[in-house]
């Protein structure tokens, strides 16, 4: 049946090649939240993950939260690290836009804390959905 | 760039929190602008009722 949403002309246009761009999309989509929507032609939903994303990572900057460095040995570390890494870009910002380092002995950088994790988690779910539209199990 | 930390109420936190992941959650699934705006809504509405429900219920232990 034709799609009558002219978004998605780009990657109804040929299928199998599309397919085949999954993988590398999906990590752009990681890389840099809401690429991956972009490239496949929904701009809009694009706009909206990467507002969605950035939001909560830098709100948790400003709120001070705590940002996991790589190589935890505590599987929490570990865990955290994941969660914060799946905003991609935004996760290299935090040293930047945090300077003074976390504080987490206040409410807001606890606060902070799981918005950074939680802009991980969000940008994870649209780089699956991206990837679930690439293979066009999804639209 | 160097930012102090903001005080925050716990309110204030669950607005931005809700309206930032309405706002993805919206954006996942096939939509029409006007249903995603619906659903962000909707979504942004059940976070706050449901989070200051929680709260409250938690309200007896937290003296």
């Amino acid at each position: 049946m034709d799609d009558p949403n002219p978004e998605h002309a780009s990657a109804q246009a040929n299928p199998a090649k599309w397919r085949a761009l999954a993988l590398p999309i999906a990590v752009a989509g990681w890389a840099v939240p809401g690429l991956a929507h972009w490239i496949l032609g929904r701009r809009g939903r694009a706009l909206g993950f990467f507002a969605a994303v950035g939001g909560l990572a830098i709100a948790g900057y400003i709120l001070r939260g705590n940002v996991f460095p790589p190589g935890s040995s505590d599987p929490f570390g570990k865990l955290g690290f994941f969660a914060d890494a799946g905003s991609g870009v935004f996760y290299l910002l935090a040293n930047w836009i945090e300077r003074a380092g976390p504080d987490v002995s206040r409410a807001a950088g606890d606060y902070g804390t799981r918005f950074i994790a939680s802009a991980g988690v969000v940008n994870l779910i649209s780089v699956f959905d991206a990837y679930e539209i690439a293979l066009g199990r999804r639209s | 760039m160097l930012i102090a930390a903001r005080p925050v109420s716990h309110f204030s936190a669950l607005l931005i929190f809700a309206l930032l992941v309405s706002l993805a959650i919206s954006c996942l699934g096939e939509r029409t602008p006007l249903e995603r705006v619906k659903h962000a809504a909707w979504s942004f509405v059940l976070f706050i009722v449901i989070g200051v429900g929680i709260a409250w219920l938690m309200y007896p232990f937290s003296r």
